[in-house]
């Protein structure tokens, strides 16, 4: 079934099995029977019968393991028949089953939205939310998130924002419930919207502590709900507490695995348009290490050139300058793209840009020279008529242009200063 | 969210998939393989996007695990939750390798079944798993035991179960460090940081509390033992913290409101916080290269460590790696402590001393010939790299008290056997980026990083 391999004429006599009392078996069976009942509709509806009996299992772990298959087979025909065993388990006494019942209603949803609605399952999970169990309410999150993303429902968002009390449930469930149950909890919460300013505080005081939990989606879910907060909140001084505590997350955030790095790296990047002061003097953590992967690097290139200044330029382009005679091809004509951002942005540092690059130009590496020569033609077009003494040092090097980015830059270059250059028609 | 999930081999064989949304097909399996696995180049990104679906993938050895979805989920819990695949995984059968998943495969089914729901993570802590879904076969349980296992898979804590029972109840606690340094040519430091683990390993009965007490700065200046001039004067007896992030058994609010770090520890291994430190760090270990270009077929080579700690405080085990061009022909090394070997395969000088004292100073002198070469391609300059093993914090840690207090089982603090260990699996590393490239007529810059080291903390009481 893995590899590929269509097994599904065994369907009949794999159903039959279905009535064993050894777990694994079962799971096995129930496996089967998810991947293959849309090939044989006929035959699932054999097996409806032994999840319905499953269902009134006295064994708690049974009874959730047929309600989660029987949601997971995608047959309208089956739906019927499952929402009995639907109501009785979201009203279990023990928790677990209460749990997969709950995700059981969005699995419905996606297959027959409208029995959902009619049989009041909605309103059901509604009433969930007042689960003493915090991974049913987490739970109960989840389908409602599902429901009103895939559907274009706002039920979550007028329920949140209906009153106090619901903010204050889930609040108090993120505390309890396991990280993954945190992130859903916290991604539902951007939809609140506060009334006034002491709301929003108060929301964002009881979310700080999560920035200090060792799953990074927790963190960035925190960082972004706490986002979304400030710019409800007038208190200048509250805000500013704020932003000292986001600053220390996001840099652990780049101690973390490359996959994450790279995310993380991709939303400062965002956050710092939004908050530019937020990591202002702390550029030194972007400067790359050698052991990392190549997407690693260039996000962290974006970073350095977006945060440099007067102050930290030598600094920079002493960085830049490195990186440029590193091996990957990409990276080096980032690094040098950069250093022409440099020059550009801050008008101090162009002298000192135009004289890296020349000695970049020196090392006489093809595609060093080449990305440099672009690099000056737009550096000429926003100082012109500064640095024309080195266009001489640029023609000598006109024979070992074949990318048609330098060739096109050079010739505008000639172009340009025609009048300075002898022998420019050649 | 997540719509599918596939396991591949290096050769891009499906070794196991998933599939729990409509959306996802049997195309975006040979999708992933043809355009990622397969790719000409070296892998650009860790999410890729083909056909308005999104791949996440991370590889593990030579085993690629991709999560697919079609829909805009939330990126980083995504990863996370491979890790944690990875992890409950690793902590079921051992190595992520193509036999063992082979040989699992039905728990491996099992376990996708039971923590992603719906394409939606669940409980995924290995404590409360194993106690039902097991390699051996289920034995019939009784009620009770059911309604214990629903109870801790869906409770608060939801990490540990009711009932462990050990003969001796043990503690161990170790903290791993690692600093990272940057040094400008002249010597001087630019930046530097520490970055540490605290990992614990419990073996304790009941659901015991634990509070856990560190040299914070903020928690001392609190109690009032120490203004920030005593503290000052008396040396390093506090260390600010910049930021840290705990395992989830951690009362974060508690932590927020009185900085206490109080949990109910998993049993077995885990990490309990890592921490970030800039201020105040103590660098073991200086080490200044020189290179010297002789013609096109000579390097000479100088490296010289100077140990940067109390002269009755002792480095042991350690190793200094000088990698060497890929056309090296021979090398001839010079030391007066330690020995000494350049070994080819790992195109690197391997220098080793037992053990240094403080405020002491060693030097190697090699020297490397060279094939005579046209390649114009440059050799990649690895960065020298150190491991060592220290008796202190280069943070400046230490651990002032570890608590335990279970209060059914009636078994004291004093009760509990506590040990501070020296921890095996990383061995503490310095990097010192190369100034033996010497193929480029610039000054290379020397750029130090260093790694963990493994310390002993003070024992506790």
């Amino acid at each position: 079934m893995t590899v590929g391999k269509d097994v599904s004429i065994l369907f009949s006599d794999v159903v039959n099995c279905m009535q064993t009392s050894n777990i694994e078996l079962k799971k096995l069976v129930y496996l089967y029977v998810i991947n293959y009942a849309k090939v044989q509709p006929e035959l699932a509806i054999l097996a409806v019968n032994t999840f319905r009996k499953d269902s009134s299992d006295p064994n708690p772990l049974i009874r959730a393991l047929a309600i989660r298959t029987m949601g997971c087979i995608r047959l309208e025909q089956i739906t019927e028949y499952l929402i009995e065993p639907l109501r009785r388990c979201l009203k279990d006494e023990d928790p677990y089953v209460r749990k997969t019942a709950v995700i059981c209603i969005a699995k419905l949803y996606d297959i027959s939205p409208k029995l959902v609605e009619e049989e009041g399952f909605i309103d059901t999970l509604l009433d969930i939310l007042n689960d003493n169990n915090a991974m049913v309410v987490a739970n109960a999150i989840i389908s409602l998130t599902d429901i009103c993303e895939n559907f274009n429902k706002s039920i979550l968002k007028d329920t949140i924002n209906k009153n106090e009390s619901n903010v204050n449930k889930l609040l108090n469930a993120i505390n309890e419930c396991v990280e993954w149950g945190q992130v859903f909890i916290l991604d539902a919460l951007v939809l609140y919207e506060p009334k006034n300013s002491k709301d929003a505080e108060r929301v964002l005081e009881r979310i700080l502590p999560r920035l200090s939990h060792a799953n990074s989606a927790v963190v960035l879910s925190a960082i972004k709900v706490i986002m979304y907060l400030l710019d409800n909140i007038t208190d200048e001084e509250f805000i500013q507490n704020v932003h000292k505590k986001l600053s220390p997350s996001l840099v652990t955030l780049l101690s973390a695995e490359p996959e994450i790095q790279y995310i993380a790296l991709r939303n400062i990047n965002l956050i710092t348009q939004k908050l530019p002061n937020i990591l202002s003097d702390k550029i030194n953590i972007f400067f790359c290490k050698y052991n990392e992967p190549t997407y690693v690097k260039i996000e962290k290139l974006d970073m350095i050139i977006r945060l440099v200044s007067e102050k930290n330029v030598d600094l920079v382009l002493y960085e830049l300058k490195e990186y440029s005679t590193e091996v990957d091809v990409d990276f080096v004509k980032k690094s040098i793209r950069g250093i022409g951002c440099c020059a550009i942005k801050l008008p101090q540092a162009s002298e000192k840009c135009i004289n890296i690059l020349l000695d970049l130009i020196d090392t006489k590496i093809n595609y060093i020279i080449q990305e440099c020569i672009v690099v000056i033609k737009d550096i000429f077009r926003k100082y012109p008529n500064k640095y024309e003494s080195i266009i001489t040092i640029l023609c000598e090097n006109i024979e070992s242009l074949d990318e048609s980015n330098a060739k096109a830059s050079l010739i505008w270059i000639i172009g340009e200063y025609v009048e300075r250059i002898k022998n420019a028609h050649e | 969210m997540i719509g599918g999930l596939f396991i591949y081999n290096h050769k891009g064989e499906v070794l196991i998939s998933r599939v729990y949304r409509d959306d996802i097909g049997r195309n975006a399996v040979d999708a992933f393989r043809v355009n990622v696995i397969h790719a000409r180049q070296q892998v650009r990104s860790p999410v890729t996007n083909i056909a308005r679906t999104s791949f996440f993938h991370v590889k593990r050895s030579n085993i690629w695990l991709a999560a697919v979805t079609k829909q805009n989920v939330n990126a980083a819990m995504v990863f996370e939750f491979l890790y944690k695949m990875c992890d409950v995984m690793a902590a079921y059968f051992g190595k992520i390798s193509e036999e063992n998943i082979k040989n699992n495969f039905v728990l491996i089914y099992e376990l996708l079944d039971e923590i992603l729901d719906f394409g939606y993570p669940q409980n995924s802590e290995t404590g409360a798993l194993k106690t039902f879904i097991t390699q051996q076969g289920i034995k019939s349980q009784t009620k009770e035991e059911q309604s214990q296992i629903t109870s801790q898979v869906t409770g608060q804590i939801g990490w540990r179960r009711e009932g462990i029972k050990y003969r001796r109840n043990e503690l161990f606690l170790d903290v791993l460090e690692s600093v990272n340094l940057l040094m400008s040519p002249q010597g001087q430091v630019l930046s530097a940081h520490v970055s540490g683990r605290v990992v614990m390993k419990s073996y304790l009965s009941g659901m015991p509390e634990c509070k856990f007490g560190m040299n914070d700065k903020i928690v001392i200046e609190k109690q009032g033992k120490g203004t920030a001039d005593e503290t000052s004067k008396s040396g390093k007896q506090s260390i600010a913290i910049d930021d840290c992030t705990f395992h989830q058994c951690v009362r974060l609010s508690k932590f927020d409101s009185e900085r206490s770090i109080s949990f109910i520890p998993p049993d077995g291994e885990f990490e309990l916080m890592r921490y970030r430190t800039t201020k105040d760090i103590i660098l073991p270990f200086r080490v200044i290269p020189l290179v010297r270009e002789v013609g096109r077929t000579k390097l000479e080579v100088k490296v010289v460590i100077k140990s940067n700690f109390k002269p009755s405080l002792l480095a042991q085990k350690i190793e200094v790696r000088i990698p060497t061009p890929l056309n090296t022909s021979g090398v001839q090394v010079i030391c007066m402590k330690g020995k000494a070997k350049y070994k080819a395969s790992e195109n690197a000088i391997v220098w080793k001393i037992k053990r240094m004292a403080g405020m002491k100073e060693s030097q190697i002198s090699a020297e490397i010939e060279l094939l005579p070469t046209n390649d114009k391609k440059k050799w990649a300059r690895p960065p020298i790299s150190m491991n060592f093993e220290v008796p202190f914090a280069p943070s400046g840690l230490k651990v002032r008290y570890l608590k335990v207090f279970e209060p059914k089982l009636n078994y004291s603090d004093h009760d509990v056997i506590k040990w501070v260990q020296v921890p095996l699996p990383l061995p503490p590393h310095i990097s010192v980026s190369s100034l033996l490239l010497c193929c480029l007529p610039f000054a290379p810059a020397p750029e130090s990083r260093s790694g963990p080291s493994t310390l002993q903390v003070g024992l506790v009481e």
